[in-house]
Parts: structure tokens; sequence; C-alpha cells
């Protein structure tokens, strides 16, 4: 069976990985060298599962990039993006849809392995890290011929702290100084570590989109990207190349379409057919098939998800740390991959995942062990039964946290004693009850969490830790501590510690339990040339893509 | 030699008649009007079946400041009584808000895709009724026979399988194995024909026996015992005289399958990605979008009704007996 | 008419004598009925639960030992849960025709029997409810609320119960053309008696017909909204459910897809068929399309 870790290694990137001292877990250091092999890897970034396709490199790749932008790719999108606005774009339909219109005045270089400028030419930044000014590139007009300067991104930045939800991302703004037009200065309320990872998911848009409104920016969404918004309609996104676009001789495509098919076995169909051209995120049941198929083939790269089973504390099933460590022990992770993923993923004992600030291998981890669950279930005294809550349908979710697996674990946890069903709810409802107090919501939430920005900002948000504070408040002020010195420590052997000592305080606390991590799989057809595909889900750039 | 006054006389009664019937096509559509305010308010009561649409519109990811905003904006925060009433006032003259996804007049989004869903539907009819015609006909000319049995019982069971189970069924085997056929979306004519069939097969039973029944009562009559020992042809008897009686419970029935699959596409729709009223509704529960959810009810309950008006005037013309008064 | 006709005509409207080997509609469709619900019992006896798990059997393909018909994904026998999903199918099938058929036959006595503004409103609101596509409804609503059983069987039969009032309403009319219910009324026969000695058999036929071929109906509106997600869900089995997880690896594990479609179209096909050949029986055509 294909699998990523058996990739051969002869890449020589065989860095020890940072196993914590007494660690009794696997070596993940298989892991470090594919991620290596990618980093170092061809701009195709295809990367089949071994010995099974023929992995493209742009060196054997048939045919060059297009000297003007020619022909069509179009994108099939798992659901409607809630809005193409990038101060509100949230869910992987609407990042999809909207990483080609806007760039970032930061983002991620191809490999994924590091932050570089993007809208800017350069940063600094004070060593207290309160102060971070960025030189802004030069040339550089947004589709409606608005010029970048200073004063637009200022007023990207208010508009962003008008809707200070956003995503999670903090944005602890004190002062924004666009008195240079060449040059933008943050000063922040407190030092802010992550500001220039974060600077990734904030897209620029035309600052006279955003004075007329958010109406206006649904309807017709302005940025500086590759390519402009054309059209939209209930069904369909269209894009065409920007011909004035800062990067000379990109894009090489004329039109990117997103077309929006909600049925996962259309998209599938579609693709064989050859009507659409990329779909994300294939679900690996489909992947050995696509690889082989007449007219596909797919792009495969270690991601950034990973699956967790989350808690929610304030449940009174779950309450108790002890059915929290038995229902940990009562999944065999192993046979639930083997099941659903088809030879691909990878069982994870960590939190995070390689090519995160701060991975390391978690302590204590929990592995398979029905005897001991029982055990603890017995200790208990009560009949446990709880809900398993999963998004219905698949806009948002990854199969791996979707209804099969969800079953399987509902399985699980039946032959241990504890009684589970599957809860399949709806988007809004999912995110809803998922903070909410109320200890009626489901017990166990199937979630796949991206680490979006290739760092630690989900700390402060994950789901158990919402409800630590109520149900646990020692074991929260600790938390908080550890939360708060963490994102003080700038990256760093230093911040590593206290983000280890954070994920095991998250471990022995049993809040949530990671499960696997599941490549990023993505749908091609076979003429689609330079693809590279996203780690986070929120859609690959489509600067080097071709057909070909 | 007919007087004036004979001709006044006949005049007064065409008209006597005329009146009647008009009056009888106004009675038809007052009652049709009435059905689509029902509707409308029916469409306002789906949408807020669980709460406040306000709540739900938009989908995930919104924090409570945007949601507010949303709910602000789009009126969600007044009592539902005052909503019903500017909603009914809306609707009135067409106007059935926004769509929360592209920001289109809901109404605009919900007839744009009717067509598709039109066009599919008539191809589903046509087909069901073109095969349905002669099978019917073939089944009361062999009636008795093992064959006609067997036969009837084989098309049922063609009739059983459920639609979503022939339409994924069909793409993968023409689509995907045998490339033969486009698998989604609407980009030629032959991406009908898949759609077309996975609709139609259902029909066809239903056809079948209507008409076949209709027929049987004719070809028991006398006077088929007699035209038939004149030397007429069977099929000239059956085809001729049979199926002008069939015609009218057949028109009946053909009106309320089209009004069903109206709103009954769903499934095959999302499966084909089909770009008609289906596919609008299921795009718009996911997103709940309120406005368009609404504005597609209430497009296809119209659609209902037109469909049952017509199908009483073309009875009416079938059949002249109808048309002299009588009340249903 | 006197009262000798009246109890002529009674005789006429009681139940003909069952001669099964003159229907063979009824007959055949009466058989695959008892086939499916023998092949439902046995799975359902003779195998360990539906949905039983077992990680390390999938996608074991038909015939293979244990597993007459293969496994799905999570090692669940299509055969178990095949026959669990035939009797959920019947179970809310028969759940609605019961209930939609006591609300239908009510509401339509009532209107054909007082008629006049009674009739009218009634039949206005029926028109209503009649415009609005039943899976529409179904879709929204399901999406909406958490689905579960009871709420499936509610949502349906709240649409199942219009076609009764409109047949129920124009048998009522047809018998009240006859003189003998006015007979029976001037011979001191009380409403209620009119109603449940005379009306009530009259029209229990054709509404026995009506169910029947609702059945199937209901049978696969309740499997397609499993499909979609929206209907039965584990535990309980349900076929759409079943189709539904296996459409993905449709081309490898067609077994998953084919089996349960299969038992769903033979439900179906014996319930069209027990409509049929009832209604040959009892000599009515039930699809009275007259207002």
């Amino acid at each position: 069976m294909p699998e990523l870790a058996h990739h051969p290694a002869d890449v020589g990137a065989a860095t020890a990985v940072a196993e914590r001292p007494g660690g009794a877990t696997r070596r993940q250091f298989v892991w470090r060298a594919a991620g290596s092999l990618l980093a170092a890897g061809p701009l195709g970034g295809l990367l089949s599962a071994c010995g099974a396709d023929t992995p493209t490199s742009t060196a054997s790749a048939s045919a060059k990039p297009p000297k003007t932008p020619t022909g069509t790719v179009t994108v099939a999108l798992p659901g409607a993006p809630n809005s193409l606005d990038a101060a509100r774009r949230a869910g992987v339909g609407a990042f999809w849809a909207t990483i080609n219109l806007y760039d970032t005045l930061m983002a991620w270089s191809p490999g994924y392995t590091k932050v570089v400028p993007q809208l800017l030419t350069g940063w600094t930044a004070s060593p207290d890290l309160t102060e971070w000014t960025g030189q802004i590139r030069p040339g550089v007009e947004f589709h409606d011929g608005t010029p970048l300067d200073s004063a637009a991104i200022r007023a990207n930045f208010e508009y962003f702290l008008a809707n200070s939800d956003f995503l999670f991302v903090p944005l602890p703004i004190k002062t924004i100084d666009d008195s240079r037009p060449d040059a933008i200065r943050f000063v922040f309320d407190a030092p802010y570590v992550d500001f220039t990872r974060n600077l990734t998911l904030l897209g620029m848009q035309s600052p006279k989109s955003i004075s007329a409104g958010p109406s206006a920016i649904d309807q017709h969404p302005v940025g500086s990207g590759p390519f402009e918004f054309v059209s939209q309609t209930q069904s369909l996104i269209q894009l065409k190349a920007f011909p004035r676009y800062w990067n000379k001789g990109k894009p090489h495509v004329a039109k990117l379409n997103y077309q929006i098919i909600e049925d996962p076995g259309a998209r599938i169909s579609a693709l064989q057919a050859g009507e659409i051209n990329v779909v994300p995120k294939v679900d690996p049941s489909q992947a050995s098939a696509l690889a082989h198929g007449a007219r596909t083939k797919i792009a495969a790269a270690p991601s950034w998800l990973v699956t967790y089973l989350n808690f929610k504390l304030v449940v009174p099933s779950v309450s108790d740390i002890r059915v929290r460590q038995a229902v940990a022990h009562a999944i065999d992770r192993q046979a639930l991959l083997k099941a659903l993923g088809f030879g691909y993923g990878t069982v994870v004992d960590s939190f995070e995942v390689p090519g995160i600030v701060g991975y390391q291998v978690v302590n204590p981890s929990y592995g398979y062990d029905p005897a001991k669950a029982k055990a603890l279930i017995k200790q208990v005294g009560k009949k446990i039964s709880l809900r398993i809550a999963i998004v219905a349908g698949d806009a948002n979710a990854g199969f791996l946290a979707g209804e099969s697996a969800a079953q399987a674990i509902a399985g699980m946890l039946g032959d241990v004693g504890i009684t589970a069903t599957v809860d399949a709810l709806q988007d809004a409802t999912f995110n809803a009850n998922q903070l909410s107090p109320n200890p009626a919501v489901d017990a166990l939430w199937l979630v796949d969490q991206p680490w979006f920005t290739g760092g630690p900002v989900l700390y402060g948000v994950t789901v158990p830790v919402f409800d630590l504070q109520k149900a646990d408040p020692a074991s929260w002020a600790r938390y908080s501590a550890l939360s708060a010195q963490m994102s003080q420590t700038p990256d760093g052997p230093a911040r590593d510690v206290v983000i280890g000592k954070l994920q095991d305080l998250e471990a022995s606390l049993c809040l949530s339990l990671p499960l696997f991590t599941m490549p990023q799989i993505d749908g091609l057809g076979k003429d689609v040339q330079g693809y590279v595909p996203d780690k986070r889900n929120f859609g690959p750039r489509f600067d080097d893509v071709y057909l070909g | 030699m007919s007087t004036l006054a004979d001709l006044a006389g006949l005049e007064s009664g065409e008209h006597e008649a005329a009146r009647r019937y008009g009056r009888y096509i106004g009675w038809r559509l007052a009652q049709g009007l009435l059905v689509v305010a029902g509707a409308v308010v029916v469409s306002f009561l789906i949408t807020n079946l669980s709460g406040n649409p306000g709540q739900v519109i938009g989908g995930s990811f919104l924090s409570p400041q945007q949601r507010q905003q949303i709910i602000d904006q789009l009126g969600y925060n007044r009592p539902v009584l005052q909503r019903l009433g500017s909603y009914l006032a809306g609707a009135a003259h067409g106007d059935f808000g926004t769509s929360y996804q592209t920001g289109e007049p809901a109404l605009r989004v919900v007839l744009t895709a009717l067509p598709n869903t039109v066009l599919l539907i008539g191809c589903a009819i046509a087909l069901a009724v073109v095969v349905a015609v002669p099978v019917a006909m073939l089944s009361v000319l062999r009636r008795g026979s093992a064959g006609d049995r067997s036969s009837r019982v084989v098309m049922m069971l063609a009739g059983a399988l459920p639609d979503f189970w022939i339409a994924i069924i069909l793409v993968r085997l023409l689509s995907v194995n045998l490339s033969w056929l486009p698998a989604i979306g609407f980009t030629s004519p032959q991406s009908l024909i898949m759609p077309t069939l996975a609709l139609a097969l259902p029909l066809i039973p239903a056809f079948v026996r209507l008409l076949r029944g209709a027929l049987l009562d004719v070809v028991g009559q006398d006077f088929v015992t007699v035209l038939r020992s004149k030397g007429f042809r069977d099929r000239f008897i059956v085809a001729h005289q049979a199926l002008r009686n069939a015609m009218v419970p057949f028109v009946t029935l053909l009106a309320m399958q089209i009004g069903w699959l109206l709103g009954g596409t769903i499934i095959v729709e999302v499966i084909f990605a089909w770009p008609g009223i289906g596919s609008v509704i299921n795009n718009a529960v996911q997103a709940r979008d309120v406005a368009v959810i609404q504005a597609a009810v209430v497009v296809v309950a119209c659609g209902y009704v037109l469909l049952n008006l017509a199908a009483d005037v073309v009875v009416t013309v079938i059949d002249p007996r109808v048309r002299s008064g009588a009340r249903p | 008419m006197t009262a000798r006709a009246v109890q002529r005509h009674a005789a006429m409207r009681s139940w003909p004598r069952l001669q099964l080997k003159a229907h063979p509609t009824l007959r055949l469709g009466l058989l695959v009925l008892f086939g499916m619900l023998a092949v439902a019992a046995w799975g359902t006896v003779a195998l360990p639960g539906a949905g039983q798990q077992d990680l390390a059997q999938s996608f074991l393909p038909p015939l293979s030992p244990g597993h007459l018909l293969g496994t799905d994904q999570l090692g669940q026998d299509v055969l178990a849960w095949t026959s669990a999903g035939i009797w959920v199918g019947l179970e809310v099938s028969l759940a609605v025709v019961s209930i939609s058929a006591v609300i239908g036959i009510s509401v339509g006595l009532c209107a054909g029997y007082f008629g006049g503004i009674v009739d009218a409103v009634i039949m206005r609101v029926v028109d209503v409810c009649l415009s609005i596509p039943p899976l529409l409804v179904f879709v929204a609503a399901a999406a909406l609320l958490r689905p579960s059983m009871p709420m499936l069987i509610l949502l349906i039969s709240a649409v199942a119960w219009l076609p009764y009032v409109r047949l129920v309403r124009s048998v009522v009319l047809v018998e009240r053309e006859r003189g003998y219910l006015l007979a029976a009324r001037l011979s001191g026969a009380t409403r209620r008696r009119l109603l449940f000695g005379h009306l009530l058999p009259a029209v229990s036929t054709p509404a026995l017909v009506l169910g029947s071929l609702q059945a199937g109906y209901v049978l696969l509106w309740e499997a397609g909204l499993s499909f979609l997600g929206l209907g039965i869900r584990p535990p309980q089995h349900s076929l759409g459910y079943l189709i539904a997880d296996g459409r993905e690896t449709l081309s490898t594990a067609w077994w998953v897809v084919v089996f349960p479609g299969a038992a769903l179209a033979l439900l179906v096909l014996a319930a069209h068929l027990i409509g049929d050949g009832l209604r040959d029986l009892v000599q009515q055509d039930v699809e009275i399309i007259g207002r």
C-alpha cells in the first residue's frame, strides 16, 4: 500500500527531528524527510504515492509556459463562498475562490517553508517586536487602477479591525503609520511575534472598494492578485488574468473559473470526464483511480491539517477526565486509517505537524488500549452515552472528519461500553454549538483543523480551551500563563520549549485527541502543469499554472 | 331558411355558453391566485420553521458582530408579523428580497434557472409519452398474453427504481467509464440525455397504466366490435377512437406530474450539477439563503397552478361536454 | 329508493370475494413482498446485527465467507444492513400511509359530506398544499431540523394525506348522487350511521388501493432523503443511507450500491403491483382526477 512515509529518502534530508526526551513515541523522521523533499522538490510539486504513479517535475513537463496567458482552468468548489470580501471570507469555498484575487503583504514560499514578502519588498521589526515596518513594492496597482500605497494598506487594516473577530487572527494594533507612501509601519500594544506569519491571510483590496461598502465588495471584489473578478452567479465564479499584474509574465492562464459542485461524486465525475481541471481535496478512495486515470492525475503534498476528536468539557458525559481518557484509548487509529485512508495519511501523536512552529511529539500520548478503556469506564461507574458531532455534507470538512470516520469511531466506542451516535450538523449550527456553553450540545467533535498560519495562532481558540475556563479554572490559569508566554516569545528553541509545555498540558488534561493527518491530495487534469497544492487547503496560487 | 330571430336565438345560445365558459375560466384563475397567495405564506413559514432565519443565514464562520450586522442589514431584527407583512407586500410586486450569496434579486436567480429545469422536464415528459403510448397500445392489443404480462412487470420494475440510483449508475457507466456523455452541467445537448433518462424512467409506468386503462375501457365497448367487423384494422381503431377518450384524464395527469416534477428534480439536478431550480434550491438550503428559498417555493407553486389551469383549458377543448357550464 | 334497494346497495359496497387465482398481478405483488420479507427476516435473524463494524473486513466482495452480499467500507455486512433497511422502510411506509389515510379520509369525508363552504375552504387549502413541491419542503425542513424517524414520518405524512382528500371527496360526491343516502336518512339513520356505516365502507376500498400505491412512493421519498443525509441515520439503517455510503466507491465496490437499490426497487415494485392488483380486484379506478 503506498504511503508517503516510505518515500525513498535519497533526497539526503536526513534531518533529525527534535524529539522530546523520554518520549516513547514513534519517530517522525520520515515526515521531515518527505517534507524536505518537497521543499527541495520540483516546482511541479507533484508527489504521488511511492511506486504507483509517474511523478511529474518541471524538467519533464511536456510543454513550457505560454508567452501570453492562454486557456481556461476550471476549479470545482465544494461549496459556495460565504463572501468574496477579504475581510469576511471564511471557509474552504471562499478562500479557494479568492486566493488568486487578493495578494497579501507576506506570502508563503512555493514549498511552504518560509514566509516571503509579496506586496512588500522587505520588512524590519524592532528588537522587542512592538514595531513592524514594511517596504511597499512599487508599481503595484489594484484591478481598478488604484495604486498600492501606505494609505491603501491602512484602509485595509482599519477595515479588518472593524471586523475584529476575523478568523481568530489577533490584530492588537495600536497605530498604523502611513506618513510615508512607500512604507507602512505598525505599532502594537505588546510584542507581536506572529505578525509576519499572520499577514499571509490578510488579502489586500482596493481602498475605493472598501469605501464603497460590503455589499459592493460582495458583488464586485477588487484586489491586486494575478486574476481579477469578472462575474459571479449561484454556481460559477469567473476570473480572468489581470494584464497589469506586478509580477510580469504571470499568470499563464487567461481565464480561471470556479464551478460550485456540491456533490463530491459529481466533482470526481466531472474531472474524469474532462469538464473541470482541478478538484480540491479528493477523497483518498478516489486518489488511486485519479492517479491512474486516462485524463487525470493527482498532486499530493503533506498538509497542515490535522483531524482531531475534541472534547467539550462542559458536557457532563465527558467532564470526567477518565471518560476522556477511555475514549482516547478506545480508538484504534491505525485500523481507522487503514480502512478509510486507502494508503494515505499518517497517525499523529502531536497536535501539530512538521512545518508548523514548535512541532514536537506530545507527552502523554494515548495509544490503543481497549482493556484500559473498559477499566476506566468501570471506574467511572455510570453508563456513558454521547454524541459525536460532524459537519453535514462535504463543504468544509475533510472526509476523515466525515460520516464514515465518525461512524467507525462510534463503533469503537461501542466496543468499550460507551454508547455513541453520530450527529451531522449543518455548518452554522456546528460552529455555534462548538463554542456554546450549553451542556446539552454534543460531547465529541470530529474536526479537521488547519494550522493555517503555519504557526500557533490556534492555541488561543481551540474548542476545548474555551471550555477549560469554566470547567477547570486552575488548569485554565496555567494554560493562559503558558499561552501568553508563548505569544511573546519569538521563534526559536525557547519558544519550542514553551509550546512543548503547552501541548503537554493539553495532552495531560486530555482536551483534544489528535488522530491523523492526511496529505492534501488535489485531483488534476493531466494537462495542468505547474500546480502546487496548498497545505492549508485554502487554495493554491495559480501564478505558475498553465495548461500543456 | 333561418329567420333573423332564429339567428339571434342561435347566437344568444352561443353567447350564453361562451359567457359561462369565460366565467368558468375566470373562476379557475381566481382560485389559482388564491392558491399562489397561500403558497407565498407557506414559503414564509418554511423558512421560519426553526426560528429566525437571521440566526442561520449565510452559514458558517461569522463573528457575533458580523452576524448582528447582517441581521440588522436584512431586517431580521423585526418581529415576525412585521416581517411577514413586509414580505407579503414585497411579494405582491415580485420583490422577494436579494440573494444573500450573490446580491442579485432572489426572483431573478430563480427565474434564470427555471428554463433549464423546464427544458429537462419537457424532455423527460416527452420521452415518457413517446415510450408510453406505443407500449400502452401494444399492451392492449396483446392483452392477456404472457408476453404482455411479463413486459408489464418489467416496466413496473423499471419504474420502481429510485431516480437517484439510476442517476449515479448512469453517470458511472456512461460518463466515467465510457466517456460517452458529459457528467455534469449543461454544456451541450448531450448533457440532457442522462438526466432525462433518470427522470423519465419512473414516469413511464404511470403513463402506461393510465393509458392502458383508458384504452381498455374503449376497446371493450360494443361499438368497437362493430367497427372491427367492418374490417378496420385493430391498430386504427385503438389509435383513433380510444386515444381520444384517454386524453382527458391523461392531460390532467400530465399536468400533475409536470407540476410535481417542477419541485421534484432536486436530487437528480444535484447529482448532475444541472443548473436548474433544483440546484438553486439545494444551494439556497445549504447556504441558508432565505430569500431564494422563498422565491423558489412561490415560483414553483405558480408553475403548478398555471399548469393545472392550462390542463383545464385543454380538457375543455378536447371534451366540449365540460365546456357547457358544468361547475366543478 | 326502498329499504331493499338500500340493502342491495350496501351489499354491493362490501368486499368482493378474494380469488387470488384470477388476479395474477396481485398474486405477483404479494409474492414479491413476501419474498422480500422472508429475505429480510432471514437477514435479521441469521446474521449478527446490522451496522456491526469490522474494519479489518472492509470492502469484501459478495460471496465472501460470512458475507453473502459483501461488506462496505467499515466492514458492515450489506445483507444485514439491507434487511434492516427493508424493515425500516416498511415501518416508515406503513406509519405514513396509516397517518395520512386517517387524516385524509376524515378531511375528505367532511368536505364531501358537508359540502358548501366547508368543502370550498378545504379544497382551497388542499390546492395550496398540493402546489408546494413536497421534495422542496422535505429538503428545506430536514436541513433545518435534526433528522430522525418520527420527524421524517410526520414530514412525509404532512404531504401524503392530500391525495386521499381528493379521492374520498369524489367518491362521497358520487355516492351522494345516488338516492340511497337520502332514503336511509329519511328512514331514520343518524348522520354518524351514514358516515360510518355507508360512506366509510364505500371510501375504504379506493383508499386502500391509493394507500398501497402511495406506500411505494413513501419508500422512495424516505430513501431519497436518507440518501441526502436528511432522513434516517445510524443507529437506524436505511437503504438510501447505504446507497449514499457506497456511492464514492461505486466502481470498485459496486455491491454497496446495487443491492440496496435492488431491494428498494423490488419493494416499490411490490407496492405498485399490489396497488394495481387491488384496483383490478375492486374494479374501481382510483385515479379520479375530478374536482
